[in-house]
């Protein structure tokens, strides 16, 4: 009886065999050059009766000194009125149709239903072409703005996100630079005009469609709209990407009441966006913390408890690289888990990867990648990428077959390139019972939630 | 409006043991998303061991009779797929996403779950802790995270939904054997769950597999806890106030309404996007376009299988106190009471809703969540395609009664949620 009962549930003992993968369908993109300068990517799609839109405006990154948050303001602000609508008239419009439009300092988004689209699609390139900058708005987003800063004592995200810029980053970069109540308060509505008259045009604009339109409908929408941009003179700021490196040290930023420390440890790195290590070096961050089975994630997580979840990314970037994890912990492990990180980037440079987890880790990038082409947005970022870093046209249709071929000595020599073993900067967010448990990594800077030095 | 008719193709049946399957093909993608919700949630727990049904959803990743413990993602991920779950106050939802080449594995490890799940006290013991982290971490840490728990507490005195999903530590502490054993008999049956494919898979063959994979599966051998669904309206109004680690004083109003998809709930929904969706809603351009007097607003109807509540709130500007918050809240209420909404803010309604419901297609395992729950709460799959009618039905009245009717000052709770001041205490 018991044998007979136990029959029946025998075979499911081992996982069960897959038939063969699916193939992996691209879809094809169109382009279009404006007269103008402007690029124009269309990735159709008829599955539903929506259009999408996005705006990128490649400016680069400048310095805005004491003006720090001019770009966001500035691009805010865009949406805020318009040459021939007022904000609360632009507003009706645009929820009347049941659209989502919204822009910011390199550009923006829209979408709605196919229906809506060409008169959603006009509003939106009125906010970027023929912005007004009413001053009642100008002020009303700047108040907004500093209510918001003054809230950020509270947020240990934003606080820890400020002081990874003031140490990763060498004074004199952009990236260097926070956005604090005062640098809000410096800033004027003729600095947002000035602003945006030097950053926004047609021959540094890409506009991705996706959706429900063919190539002729685009055509016949950017005619009334954007074809009509002027182009400007443009020469983009050019930064020193060269990075120092400094022995390992700690940053701590109060933040009053904590139950949990926020860890961060990051540094910047020489990584430019797809370079010929981009497959190694993302399986080798993906091993450390890119999936759920990671070694930071098994670590912290489900061998220790110490938290609910870490992951790491690795970032590629024209003007400087920067590798950073954080994770939220519990006051009593602060400085055990930051010792599980340092202990788990060191092994990575060391040890040769396993087989097995090599493999593992394989599958999880070449799933993650064959599930996302699945999404027209994913292909509409392939699209972009090739465009504007000239990348050959069957760059990303190989990316699996260069994911697999990647070897586990491959892994070891992307950990010593892309990871340090001393000279990290370490990053606490918390309770200032906890201090006393930072000093054995390394001498201990001081800041507020704005990443002022304090003593 | 010829676009609002997107209706989602589907197939629904009952294994023997109780189990509901539905299935809906859709072969754009070569993927399948392999989901069950099981219809347990916070409102079924103890009142001692309030948070169990969240920590059990963590537990039941652990692995089962066949599957080593840590082995249940590695699984899906070699597979090149993605998992996760979730649960609310009503039900649990686990679901995976695969490349329709493992179809089968995804019933296996459902199936597994179901039948035979496996728990050891280093697995129950490290949950316990990574649960705790989460509490702290999504709420006791953040600003204004414990805004619907406390609110929670004060709208309701009986119904479970008096207490939060994540919970309370102690009760996550105090949890024993015994405890595990008997929620798993209780609540993960076959008769007390719907499994759902949503994508790329061969009707026939799919039907094979689900009955090699589930049928052996025995139903349930005692009756599944369901807590009543009333509870008493509220007499008058309840204020309060709470102190937090913030900075900008936020004012919160939380009253009683019906339950999802029943009764007025539809009208709510729509008052609710009136009130808050877009810069053009009328909390929104008064609160923060016209009188700066907040930063944020918002308004959210919770979508509960009992009746429940819709929260509004807005986040002060700095220097703004909570009164004059509130009375601009209030102004905008009593506008829609009074004078009702012109066509033109209707048509902006039926407009916004058949975009939310086209847009929630665009995903399988949104559809698959979606045609579940109908199932879960209502035994009624196919109310997930006449949603769009249920709205389309309604008249501007409608939705100026359901002001009238619902957002009354007796009919909610007031919260003040304030900058922690030295010596300021919270009420328990």
């Amino acid at each position: 009886m018991i044998d007979s009962i136990k029959d029946i549930h025998a075979f499911r003992k081992d996982p069960p065999p897959a038939g063969p993968a699916p193939e992996i369908r691209f879809r094809e993109e169109q382009r279009l050059l404006l007269e103008n300068g402007m690029k124009v990517i269309l990735i159709e799609n008829h599955k539903l009766p929506r259009v999408n839109a996005q705006l990128f405006i490649d400016h680069g990154i400048a310095l805005q000194g004491p003006k720090a948050g001019l770009n966001e303001i500035t691009g805010q602000l865009l949406s805020c009125g318009t040459i021939m609508n007022s904000k609360s008239e632009w507003d009706r419009k645009v929820d009347y149709y049941g659209a989502t439009v919204h822009t910011s300092s390199i550009g923006g988004y829209v979408s709605s239903l196919s229906k809506h689209f060409d008169a959603v699609f006009s509003l939106f390139a009125e906010a970027i072409m023929y912005p007004a900058f009413p001053v009642g708005e100008f002020e009303n987003i700047r108040r907004q703005q500093l209510s918001n800063l003054a809230a950020q004592k509270d947020e240990a995200e934003s606080i820890l996100s400020n002081i990874v810029k003031i140490r990763v980053y060498p004074e004199g970069h952009p990236y260097h630079e926070v956005v604090t109540e005062s640098s809000v308060s410096c800033i004027g509505l003729e600095d947002c005009r000035r602003w945006y008259d030097a950053n926004f045009m047609p021959n540094r604009s890409y506009l991705i469609l996706e959706g429900n339109i063919s190539l002729e409908e685009v055509k016949t929408l950017v005619d009334g709209t954007f074809a009509r941009w002027q182009k400007k003179d443009f020469a983009e700021p050019q930064f020193d990407r060269s990075i120092v490196r400094e022995m390992t040290d700690i940053s701590f930023s109060p933040k009053e009441g904590s139950v949990q420390s926020l860890i961060g440890v990051s540094f910047a790195v020489d990584y430019l966006p797809y370079n010929e290590d981009m497959i190694a070096a993302n399986l080798m961050n993906s091993v450390l913390g890119g999936y759920f089975s990671s070694r930071l994630n098994r670590n912290l997580r489900e061998d220790k408890g110490f938290t609910y979840g870490i992951s790491s990314r690795l970032s590629q970037d024209e003007h400087m690289g920067s590798f950073f994890t954080s994770v939220n912990v519990r006051n009593e492990v602060t400085s055990e888990a930051i010792g599980e990180i340092i202990k788990e980037i060191r092994r990575l440079r060391e040890e040769i990867i396993p087989a097995d987890e090599l493999q593992q880790v394989k599958n999880v990038v070449s799933g993650n990648f064959s599930r996302s082409v699945e999404d027209p947005r994913t292909i509409a970022r392939f699209a972009l990428a090739r465009w504007k870093f000239g990348l050959p046209d069957d760059y990303f249709k190989n990316q699996l077959i260069r994911i697999h071929s990647v070897t586990a000595e491959e892994i070891r020599s992307m950990a010593k390139k892309y990871l340090l073993a001393d000279n990290l900067h370490l990053f606490v967010v918390g309770n200032e019972a906890v201090l006393p448990q930072l000093s054995r990594f390394g001498k201990i800077y001081r800041y507020d939630y704005e990443g002022k030095p304090q003593n | 409006m010829s676009e609002n008719n997107i209706s989602i193709d589907f197939e629904e049946y009952d294994l023997d043991n109780g189990l509901h399957v539905i299935l809906h093909r859709d072969d754009t993608s070569p993927l399948v998303a392999v989901s069950v919700m099981y219809h347990v949630g916070s409102k079924n727990e103890r009142p001692d061991r309030t948070g169990f049904a969240h920590f059990f959803e963590h537990l039941l990743f652990e692995g089962s009779k066949n599957i080593p413990r840590g082995q249940f993602f590695n699984i899906v991920q070699n597979a090149g797929g993605t998992l996760n779950a979730n649960t609310s106050h009503d039900r649990t939802f686990y679901f995976e996403l695969f490349p329709s080449n493992h179809l089968e594995t995804g019933l296996w490890l459902e199936s597994e779950r179901m039948l035979h799940a496996r728990v050891d006290t280093t697995g129950i013991e490290t949950q316990r802790s990574v649960v705790k982290e989460e509490r702290r971490q999504r709420y006791d840490n953040r600003p204004y995270g414990t805004l619907v728990e406390e609110g929670m507490k004060r709208a309701f005195s009986e119904h479970p939904y008096r207490w939060s999903v994540i919970g309370s530590m102690a009760h996550i502490d105090a949890a024993e054997e015994s405890d595990y054993k008997d929620f798993y008999a209780e609540f993960y049956v076959p008769d007390n769950a719907v499994l759902c494919l949503a994508g790329d898979f061969e009707l026939k063959r799919a039907k094979l597999l689900i009955n090699k994979y589930f049928a052996t599966i025995p139903r349930s051998k005692k009756e599944i806890y369901r807590p009543a669904a009333a509870e008493a309206q509220l007499s008058r109004e309840i204020r309060d106030t709470v102190y937090d680690n913030i900075q900008l004083p936020a004012v919160v109003h939380i009253y009683r309404i019906p339950a999802f998809a029943r009764d007025d709930y539809f009208a709510v929904k729509l008052l609710s996007d009136i009130l808050s969706t877009g810069a053009s809603s009328r909390l929104y351009r008064a609160l923060v376009d016209e009188q700066q007097k907040a930063v944020q607003v918002g308004s959210f109807p919770f979508d509960l299988e009992h009746p429940g509540v819709i929260l509004q709130f807005a986040i002060g500007n700095a220097g703004i106190g909570p009164e004059e918050i509130e009375s601009a809240m209030d102004a905008e209420v009593a506008k829609i009471m009074s004078e009702g909404l012109s066509q033109e803010e209707f048509e902006k309604l039926m407009n916004q809703t058949e975009t939310q419901l086209i847009n929630e297609k665009s995903s399988l395992l949104t559809i698959a969540e979606g045609l579940s729950t109908y199932y879960t709460y209502f035994r009624d799959t196919s109310m997930y395609n006449r949603q769009f009618g249920q709205y389309a039905a309604l008249t501007r009245d409608d939705i100026a009664d359901a002001a009238r009717k619902y957002l009354r000052k007796e009919n909610r709770v007031t919260m003040y949620w304030l900058p922690k001041q030295p010596g300021a205490v919270n009420h328990e």
